[in-house]
């Protein structure tokens, strides 16, 4: 399909009896900024390095830009990467660096010239052309290693969790950069991270991998608010997982039993009576009150503490002896260990997965 | 849209990926491969064969098969030898480890700006010709050496020392040869350890030496085997100190190996011999490798 | 922190044994430039010693082979000895840990071992004893070590950097060409300042594979010796260990200066 840029039909790695990516299956469309996030050792890097061409799968096929890659070595790819630990070459300066895949290419020299100092304004370093790595700090040497692979023009960016080594602020800027950059240069971004929120930030799509699968792909908006499984739930933001029983589905909603109470829930199509259920509330869409109110959906517990974390507090209750934890903003009421309190939600903003 | 991964119904199983055949081992290691094999591996092949074959009339080979040059390597003479040998290796091992450690530990321990300089004045001597360093003692030690007509001239004795062609002399001589390779992985293993163990022990209140016999010396272990195996193992070979310090008197393994291949010519009991010394050496390194658990740490360069 | 030993008990000690190390190579260097040929009583300064041995026909024809036999194990060993590093490190296989063994054999082996299998093997297959039996076998001992320099070099260089080069089009030999051997490269000088000085400094193994014609100096010396001691000899032993210290220091000072 020719609007894909990147295919991975099937495609399985195995590291002697261990299966680091299972049977994975992704199409990237051209031009977007799609992350495969997972927590360490989902298969997400390895991935990565498929595409690069670092390892060969095992099974399945890769295709880049409508022609199968398998078998075929990194250099002859047209994909460039954006390593972890920036692997700037040591005893080369950043002009050098930058200017060495179109040297590789057999670029002409004054060309060469021309684009390693348009890659570098890009990045905003171009009075560092004659430093070397070792004078540079890291985030400087995060711009010089993703100057040095787009000066390329690759028709994919392969990004290995680049920010992991830099302090928070900078990170966050750097996101914002980078995603500029992109929407800049219109090239196709595949970023690895195991950061959640790195991920919502930048991406147009995200694939979210566990145990060497993918769990779920999806805008940011839909991985968070409707998340596929209890994986997803749990990894993207916090969540809140109440075990239930199917009761009942109507023709608007259907109703869960937590805690024996009967909570409505958004309609379930494929589930029937009896069935086991999990029902994820995020913390920040929970109202508590020392008062029950006339909520649909709504349980009770006793107060447990509050942990204060900046911009908000964390309240956690306990219920049946599991811990919920709900996001207050300010406008707190007084409650006291163990007291009664009442949860709410608006049932729409639940989202039911399988046990 | 996509929201799940698409899962086809049917389909054929893939085909597996063609892995690209990797040239490098093969071009990269080839050359040490066929160097070793050609000119290790096989020649210690030969010895042992020929440890089996016979001593020719006039000293070539006779190319029969026999056990006898094992059996006669069991006469006492030879065991003697032998015994001689291993003791004086373990005597050798012994001073070294005595007089090393507490010097490896306190450069080990001195301040950082004069380190590189005292370990430089460790590594030197480690490269320098071993016989050059032994020459220099037999210049000390000699009947009509430096040492006896210092003391002579001071009237310290009347008459000179025999200080040479005796077995003292060549355990200095072993000893003063070795030294370095005792100290420069007992240096290493001292180096590496995390000073926050000491610390530990201190805050737990260990005094120093306590701390030390419990902390340091069990930890720096593998540096005390490493150094010991690089003194014990060369000591059984190095046949030219005992040549020319020991007199007639004193002979080694080394010597007796020397001796069978150079001047009496029988090559199959000198390989025999070899052999022996060599399966000595090999059940050195196992025991080592055993105690140890891990390779050899002769990264000590 | 408080110390096991003193820091007085520490220097006394620590100077003996260096003392204990150094006196007897400075004596024996004070020593050739001793006018008495006796060799143990200091009567006057003179530079007759090294004048005579400029003229040892002997003495320079032993120089000759052993430079000549140094440089050439030097190039040869360090060839191989870096290559198999390089792919020790970069690839796995099986059999691996099988070759990291035969690797280290000749580090541990009693030299006299490695001699005499050596002469064994050129007198079977009927090969001279000379300056190439000489090479074959310093080369032999010498590649472990330039293994040994150039592996641990390796062992801190990051892998992502080769990954990087590939990554933008460079093919193996290109990376190996541009990256990796500029960036190791002052641990392969190193190695083969290293086995230069193991080739010059070799008694026991060219003890049994030099033919008559091919004595090094080492062995020179130790004929030298065994007819008796003079100042000739120190003299040569002096310009040995200024040889062989010079080596050293710079194969340390790269190697010191870029970790």
């Amino acid at each position: 399909m020719s609007n894909h840029m990147v295919q991975l039909n099937d495609v399985s790695k195995r590291f002697g009896d261990f299966v680091a990516v299972d049977n994975v299956n992704i199409n990237i469309k051209r031009g977007e900024f799609l992350t495969l996030l997972g927590p360490s050792g989902c298969g997400k890097t390895t991935t990565l390095r498929m595409i690069a061409g670092f390892e060969q799968p095992n099974e399945g096929e890769i295709i880049i830009n409508g022609q199968h890659v398998e078998g075929v070595p990194p250099y002859e790819r047209d994909v460039n990467t954006v390593f972890q630990s920036y692997a700037l070459f040591p005893h080369m300066n950043v002009a050098d660096n930058v200017a060495f895949g179109l040297k590789m290419k057999k670029v002409p020299k004054n060309e060469i010239e021309q684009r390693v100092h348009d890659a570098l304004k890009m990045v905003q370093l171009q009075d560092y052309a004659n430093r070397k790595p070792d004078q540079l700090s890291g985030g400087q040497k995060q711009r010089i290693a993703i100057a040095r692979a787009i000066v390329n023009n690759p028709k994919v960016l392969l990004l290995d969790e680049p920010l992991g080594a830099l302090d928070l602020k900078l990170r966050k800027q750097m996101q914002l950069e980078l995603k500029h950059l992109q929407q800049q240069l219109g090239i196709t971004f595949i970023y690895v991270t195991h950061d959640q929120e790195e991920a919502l930030t930048m991406s147009d799509r995200i694939a979210v991998m566990n145990k060497g699968v993918i769990e779920q792909i999806g805008t940011p908006d839909e991985i968070y608010e409707r998340p596929a499984s209890r994986f997803v739930a749990d990894f993207i933001g916090e969540t809140n997982l109440f075990e239930g029983v199917i009761l009942e589905t109507t023709d608007h909603s259907s109703y869960v039993e937590i805690s024996g109470c009967k909570i409505p829930v958004p309609k379930q199509e494929d589930c029937r009576v009896q069935d086991r259920v999990y029902l994820a509330v995020r913390p920040e869409r929970i109202r508590i009150s020392v008062q029950p109110g006339n909520h649909e959906a709504e349980l009770k517990g006793k107060f447990v503490e509050r942990v204060y974390v900046g911009s908000v507090t964390k309240t956690i209750i306990s219920i049946n002896d599991q811990s919920v934890v709900i996001s207050e903003y300010d406008e707190m009421v007084d409650m006291s260990p163990g007291q009664d309190v009442y949860i709410s939600w608006q049932p729409e903003k639940a989202v039911v997965m399988k046990g | 849209m996509n929201n799940q991964t698409v899962n086809q119904t049917i389909k054929q199983p893939m085909k597996p990926v063609k892995q690209p055949v990797k040239t490098g081992p093969i071009w990269t290691l080839s050359p040490v491969i066929l160097w070793l094999i050609a000119f290790l591996v096989i020649p210690l092949f030969l010895v042992l064969i020929v440890s089996f074959m016979l001593r020719g009339l006039y000293g070539g080979l006779e190319y029969t098969f026999t056990l006898e040059n094992y059996v006669r390597f069991f006469d006492p003479l030879y065991l003697k030898i032998l015994w001689a040998s291993l003791v004086i290796a373990f005597i050798t091992t012994l001073l070294c480890l005595i007089f090393g450690y507490p010097f490896a530990y306190i450069v080990a321990r001195s301040p950082k700006k004069y380190r590189n300089i005292l370990l430089m004045m460790i590594i030197v001597p480690f490269w320098t010709n071993s016989l050059v360093r032994t020459y220099a003692w037999i210049m000390l030690l000699r009947t009509e050496g430096v040492i006896n007509t210092f003391l002579l001239k001071i009237g310290l004795i009347s008459e000179p020392l025999t200080m040479m062609y005796n077995e003292t002399a060549v355990l200095i001589g072993l000893t003063y040869t070795l030294f370095p390779f005792m100290v420069l992985p007992l240096y290493a293993s001292i180096e590496k350890l995390d000073k926050s163990y000491l610390e530990a022990a201190s805050d737990l209140g260990a005094k120093p030496w306590q701390a030390f016999l419990k902390v340091t010396l069990p930890l720096t272990t593998p540096g005390i085997i490493a150094g010991s195996l690089l003194v014990f193992i060369p000591t059984l070979g190095l046949f030219f100190i005992p040549d020319l310090m020991g007199g007639s008197k004193t002979m080694l393994i080394g010597n007796l190996i020397k001796n069978q291949f150079l001047t009496a010519r029988d090559w199959p009991f000198g390989s025999a011999a070899s052999i022996i010394l060599i399966i000595l050496t090999l059940v050195l390194i196992g025991l080592y490798v055993r105690v140890t658990g891990s390779k050899k740490g002769t990264e000590v360069i | 922190m408080s110390r096991v030993f003193s820091k007085w008990s520490s220097v006394i000690y620590g100077t003996l044994i260096y003392s204990f190390l150094y006196v007897p190579i400075l004596v024996l260097i004070i020593f050739s430039f001793n006018q008495s040929k006796l060799n143990a009583v200091w009567t006057g300064f003179t530079f007759e010693w090294y004048g005579r041995l400029m003229h040892n026909g002997d003495v320079l024809e032993a120089a000759k082979n052993s430079i000549i036999v140094a440089i050439i194990s030097t190039i040869v060993s360090t060839m191989i000895g870096t290559l198999a590093a390089v792919g020790m490190y970069r690839y796995k296989f099986r059999g691996k840990s099988v070759l990291d063994g035969l690797l280290y054999i000749p580090l541990v082996i009693p030299e006299i071992v490695m001699g005499i299998s050596l002469l064994a093997m050129f007198s079977m297959l009927k090969i001279p004893l000379g300056i190439m039996t000489l090479v074959l076998a310093h080369v032999t001992f010498c590649v472990p070590y330039v293994f040994v320099v150039v592996r641990a070099r390796l062992e801190g260089f990051d892998p992502s950097i080769e990954e990087a080069a590939l990554d933008l089009g460079a093919n193996e030999w290109e990376t190996f060409r541009r990256i990796t051997l500029p960036i190791i490269m002052p641990g392969i000088v190193a190695s083969a300042l290293l086995a230069f000085t193991l080739s010059i400094d070799d008694v026991i193994v060219s003890f049994f594979v030099a033919g008559p014609g091919s004595t090094t100096l080492p062995l020179k010396i130790f004929s030298m010796v065994k007819f008796g001691v003079t100042p000739e000899i120190n003299a040569l032993s002096t310009i040995m260990l200024i040889l062989t210290l010079t080596i050293v220091v710079i194969a340390e000072r790269i190697r010191l200066k870029n970790d």
